[in-house]
C-alpha cells in the first residue's frame, strides 16, 4: 500500500520533461565564480586572493565555526579576482573568479582522474565519518544548504533510530535526483551504508514518489543483499518531500511543533547528498560539483549535467542553446520553491538542483485581489496553518498573534499561494513575517 | 533604447510560479451559474415576473458596484461576479411581484451597507443579500410577505407561504400541503425559497467543486429537523412536522447558498459544524417563539455575526501537535 502524508498538499503538473535524459558532461568553462557562502549558517572566510594558485580539491574559503561549511575549487587554476556577484536568489555575495587551466577539457575526464579508495566500512569511525563529511563541505542538496555533518552530529540526548533517504523530488520540473537514482544506485548505497554504520546500523528507508517507477526499481535491485535498507513507493503529492511530510508518510510520527527530525528519532538526508557522502570517502573528492536539470519551456532540449559549483548560468545558456532574448523568467530550483533570478551571470551553487527557462507566459508578478475566505489555503496547508489570518495578522504588524498560531512553523512551501484564487502572495508573507519575528529574537 | 532594455529584464517575483486556474471570477460565476436549475423552477412557478425581479436585482447591483468603484481609492472589480451573485441571491429572496423601487432599495442596502461600508469583497462580516432581506422585510412588511400564488399569472391573488399560514392559522390550516408541491417547489414564497430540489442540484455541483463543504448546510437542515421533530412529537395537532419545517420558508436557501458564503462563514471545520447548527437552532426558536413566521435570515445572520469567535477559538488541527516528541 503505497503511502503518502495526511495533512494538506497539492498536486501540481508534475512537467518533469527531462526524465529521461541521462546526466551529461560539459566542457570546464572559461571562468568559474566560486561562491563562498553556499549554506546555512556562518559565513566562510574565503582564504585564496588575487593571483592564489589552486588545484582541484583545494580549499577557497574555510568553515569558521560549527554549523558553516568549507567551499573547494573543482579546478585546476588561477584566481584572477575575487569578485562581489549577485547569486541566485538575489543576494550579492562575494566569489572567486577562477581561470581554469584545464579549460575546454570534458569534466567527466576530470572525474575519472580523482582518486579510487576501497573503504572498510568496519574500520572507520564515527568522529572520521564526521570529519570527512565535514572536511568535504557537504550540505543538503535538496535546497536548503544546511551543513550535513550537523545534522549527522545530534546531540547525545536524541537517539536516532531510523534513517529516510529524500527521493521524492516532489517538484514539478526536476529530474536531477531521479537520474542520480538511475545512474549512480550503487554509489548511492556505499554512501547509505556509511550513514548506516555512523547510526549503528540502524533501518533505512529510501522514499520515492511513484512517478519514478524506474528509480524505484534500480533502487530496489540495489539494495536487495541488505535487509534493513527498504525502498517506499509514495504517492504522488507535492510537498512530499519536506522533511516533516516524509517522515509522517513513511514511518507515520509527527514531528512536534518547533521540532526537527531528530526529535522523532530520524534523520533525512537528499538523495544528491548521500552521493556526495559516496564520493568524498570512494574518491577523495569534496562537494564540488552537482547534477542540475535544465529545463522550462525556452529549453528546446531540456536535459541532466554535471555543472562544476561555479559554472555560469550563461555557460548553461551557450550549451543548451537558450535564447537570452527571450528569456523573461529564470528559476533556480522548482516553480514552488525555487528563486527568480536576475543575472545570467550568477553561479550554480551546491544547492541549485535545476535551473528553469521561461518567456513571459509563465504567470508570475500578478496583483493581489481580495481575500474572499474560501479556505483553499488552508486546505492545502501541509502543516495545517490558518494561511489566511496568519497573513492578515502580518500585514496588521500582529506579530504575537502570528507567533501563537505557529506562523514558525511554515515550511514555506507555497503550497497556499498556488492554490489561491485570489492570487495573494500568501507564503511571500509568511516568508516577511517569519523573517520579522527571527530578526527580534 | 528602453524598449530594448525592457525586453531583456527578467521577471522577479517570490515563489511559487505558477498557480492554479480557479480565480474568484470563476468562482463567482460558477456558483452563479449553479442557481439557475432554482431560477428556472423560479419563472415556472412565478412566470416572467420571476425573469423580471432577477435581471432587476443584477443589473442595480452591479450598475451600484460601478457607480461605488468611480467615488473609492481601493480597487473595485465590479464584474467579478460578486455584485452579480449578491443580485441573483437578493432576488431568490423577493417575492415575484417586489416592486421595482424596492429592489432598487434592497440592491442599495446589500451593497452599500452590506459589503462596501465594510471595505468591499471579502471584508463584509454579514451576508449583504441577507442584510438586504431584513432590511426590506423591516421596512415594507406589507410587500415583503404578500407573495404570489404559484402558476396564478402577472395579476395573481396573492396569499401568504406555508410557514405564514402556520404562524397565523395554526397547524390545521396546512392540511392540503404535500411534501412532494414542497420538494418541487409548487408554493408560495419568494424566488428562491420555493424549490429544495432545485437548489440542492446546484449545491450538489459546488460541493463537488469543494466550493462549499456539507458539514454547514447538513448542520443546519439536521438540526431545524431535529428539533422542529422533538416539538412535532410532543404535539403534532400543534407544531408541523420536520419534513415541512426543512422544505419550506428558505431553509435549503439559507444552508446551501448563505451560511455557506466563503466570506461570511467560518474557515475551520469545527467552526463550520457549530456555525451550522447555531443556524439551525435559531431559526427553530424564532419560527416557534418568535412574531416573524421565518427565521432563517435571521439565524444566519446572528452567526454571521460569531464567526471571527468561532474561527479564533475552533481552529483546525495543525501538524506536530504532538507530544511524541
Amino acid at each position: 500500500m503505497p503511502k503518502t502524508f495526511e495533512m494538506g498538499g497539492i498536486h501540481p503538473p508534475e512537467d518533469k520533461i527531462s526524465s529521461d535524459e541521462q546526466i551529461i558532461f560539459g566542457e570546464v568553462p572559461e571562468k568559474l565564480l566560486v561562491p563562498v557562502d553556499q549554506h546555512i549558517g556562518k559565513p566562510c572566510e574565503i582564504i585564496v586572493e588575487k593571483g592564489s594558485v589552486v588545484e582541484r580539491g583545494q580549499l577557497v574559503a574555510k568553515s569558521t565555526g560549527f554549523v558553516s561549511s568549507n567551499v573547494h575549487s573543482p579546478v585546476a587554476g588561477k584566481v584572477d579576482k575575487i569578485v562581489k556577484m549577485p547569486q541566485l536568489g538575489g543576494q550579492i555575495k562575494q566569489c572567486a573568479l577562477i581561470s581554469p587551466e584545464t579549460s575546454g577539457e570534458n569534466y567527466a575526464d576530470i572525474l575519472k582522474k580523482d582518486s579510487n579508495n576501497n573503504i572498510n566500512l568496519e574500520k572507520l569511525s564515527v568522529e572520521n565519518i564526521r570529519k570527512t563529511i565535514a572536511d568535504a563541505g557537504i550540505v543538503g542538496m535538496g535546497g536548503a544548504g544546511f551543513p550535513t555533518h550537523v545534522k549527522l552530529s545530534p546531540p547525545p540526548e536524541k537517539t536516532i533510530d531510523t534513517l529516510i533517504i529524500n527521493g521524492a523530488e516532489c517538484e514539478p520540473y526536476i529530474t536531477s535526483d531521479h537520474r542520480v537514482m538511475l545512474e549512480h544506485a550503487e554509489e548511492m548505497i556505499k554512501g547509505i551504508l556509511i550513514l548506516q554504520h555512523l547510526f549503528d546500523g540502524v533501518p533505512i528507508y529510501i522514499g520515492i514518489e511513484r512517478n519514478k517507477p524506474d528509480a524505484i526499481e534500480t533502487l530496489e535491485k540495489a539494495a536487495k543483499d541488505y535487509d534493513k535498507i527498504t525502498v517506499v513507493p509514495l504517492i504522488v503529492k507535492y510537498p512530499q518531500g519536506g522533511e516533516k511530510q516524509l517522515i509522517k508518510a513513511i514511518l507515520n510520527r509527527e514531528v512536534p511543533s518547533k521540532g526537527l527530525p531528530m526529535d522523532v528519532g530520524v534523520v533525512v538526508q537528499n538523495v544528491a547528498t548521500v552521493l556526495s557522502i559516496h564520493d568524498a570517502f570512494y574518491h577523495n573528492r569534496p562537494l564540488m560539483e552537482r547534477v542540475v536539470t535544465i529545463s522550462g519551456n525556452l529549453v528546446k532540449k531540456p536535459g541532466n549535467i554535471m555543472l562544476p559549483i561555479g559554472t555560469p548560468i550563461s555557460y548553461v545558456m551557450d550549451k543548451f542553446e537558450i535564447d537570452p532574448e527571450k528569456v523573461r523568467v529564470m528559476i533556480s530550483g522548482g516553480p514552488m520553491m525555487g528563486r527568480t533570478s536576475y543575472s545570467f551571470e550568477s553561479p550554480i551553487t551546491k544547492t541549485t538542483s535545476a535551473l528553469l527557462f521561461f518567456d513571459e507566459s509563465r504567470i508570475i508578478g500578478r496583483d493581489e485581489n481580495p481575500c474572499i475566505r474560501c479556505g483553499s489555503c488552508l486546505r492545502a496547508c501541509p502543516m495545517g496553518l490558518a494561511v489566511a489570518q496568519l497573513t492578515e495578522m502580518i500585514k496588521a504588524n500582529n506579530i504575537a498573534s502570528a507567533v501563537q498560531d505557529s506562523i514558525m512553523d511554515c515550511i514555506e512551501c507555497g503550497s497556499c499561494s498556488y492554490v489561491c484564487p485570489a492570487d495573494r502572495r500568501l507564503v511571500h508573507w509568511m516568508r516577511l513575517g517569519k523573517n520579522i519575528i527571527r530578526r527580534e529574537n | 533604447m528602453e524598449d530594448k532594455l525592457e525586453a531583456r529584464l527578467l521577471l522577479m517575483d517570490s515563489s511559487p510560479s505558477g498557480r492554479v486556474v480557479e480565480s474568484t471570477r470563476r468562482i463567482m460565476y460558477t456558483v452563479s451559474l449553479t442557481l439557475l436549475p432554482a431560477m428556472a423552477i423560479s419563472v415556472w412557478v412565478f412566470g416572467w415576473e420571476a425573469v423580471r425581479v432577477l435581471v432587476l436585482a443584477a443589473v442595480f447591483c452591479i450598475g451600484l458596484e460601478a457607480l461605488i468603484a468611480r467615488f473609492v481609492s481601493y480597487k473595485i472589480d465590479f464584474l467579478d461576479g460578486s455584485a452579480l451573485l449578491t443580485g441573483i441571491l437578493l432576488a431568490m429572496n423577493l417575492p415575484a411581484n417586489a416592486p421595482w423601487w424596492m429592489i432598487l432599495v434592497g440592491s442599495l442596502v446589500a451593497i452599500i451597507i452590506g459589503k462596501q461600508v465594510f471595505g468591499g469583497l471579502g471584508q463584509n462580516i454579514f451576508n449583504p443579500a441577507l442584510v438586504a432581506r431584513v432590511f426590506l422585510l423591516i421596512s415594507f412588511p406589507v410587500e415583503m410577505t404578500a407573495w404570489p400564488k404559484p402558476f396564478a399569472g402577472v395579476d395573481a391573488a396573492t396569499g401568504a407561504t406555508p410557514l405564514g399560514i402556520l404562524k397565523t392559522e395554526g397547524v390545521g390550516a396546512l392540511a392540503k400541503t404535500n411534501l412532494a408541491d414542497l420538494a418541487i417547489g409548487s408554493m408560495g414564497g419568494s424566488l428562491g425559497e420555493i424549490s429544495a430540489i432545485a437548489l440542492l442540484l446546484g449545491a450538489a455541483y459546488m460541493i463537488y467543486k469543494r466550493y462549499i463543504t456539507w458539514e454547514g448546510p447538513v448542520l443546519f437542515i439536521g438540526t431545524v429537523f431535529v428539533f422542529s421533530g422533538i416539538f412535532w412529537l410532543i404535539d403534532p395537532t400543534k407544531y408541523a412536522d420536520p419534513m415541512f419545517h426543512i422544505l419550506t420558508g428558505g431553509v435549503f436557501l439559507g444552508a446551501f447558498y448563505m451560511a455557506t458564503d466563503m466570506v461570511t462563514s467560518p474557515l475551520t471545520f469545527k467552526g463550520r459544524l457549530l456555525f451550522g447548527f447555531g443556524c439551525g437552532l435559531f431559526t427553530i426558536i424564532i419560527r416557534m417563539f418568535g412574531s416573524y413566521p421565518e427565521g432563517v435570515s435571521f439565524a444566519i445572520l446572528l452567526m454571521n455575526a460569531m464567526v471571527p469567535l468561532l474561527d479564533k477559538y475552533f481552529p483546525d488541527k495543525k501538524f506536530g501537535m504532538v507530544q511524541n516528541g
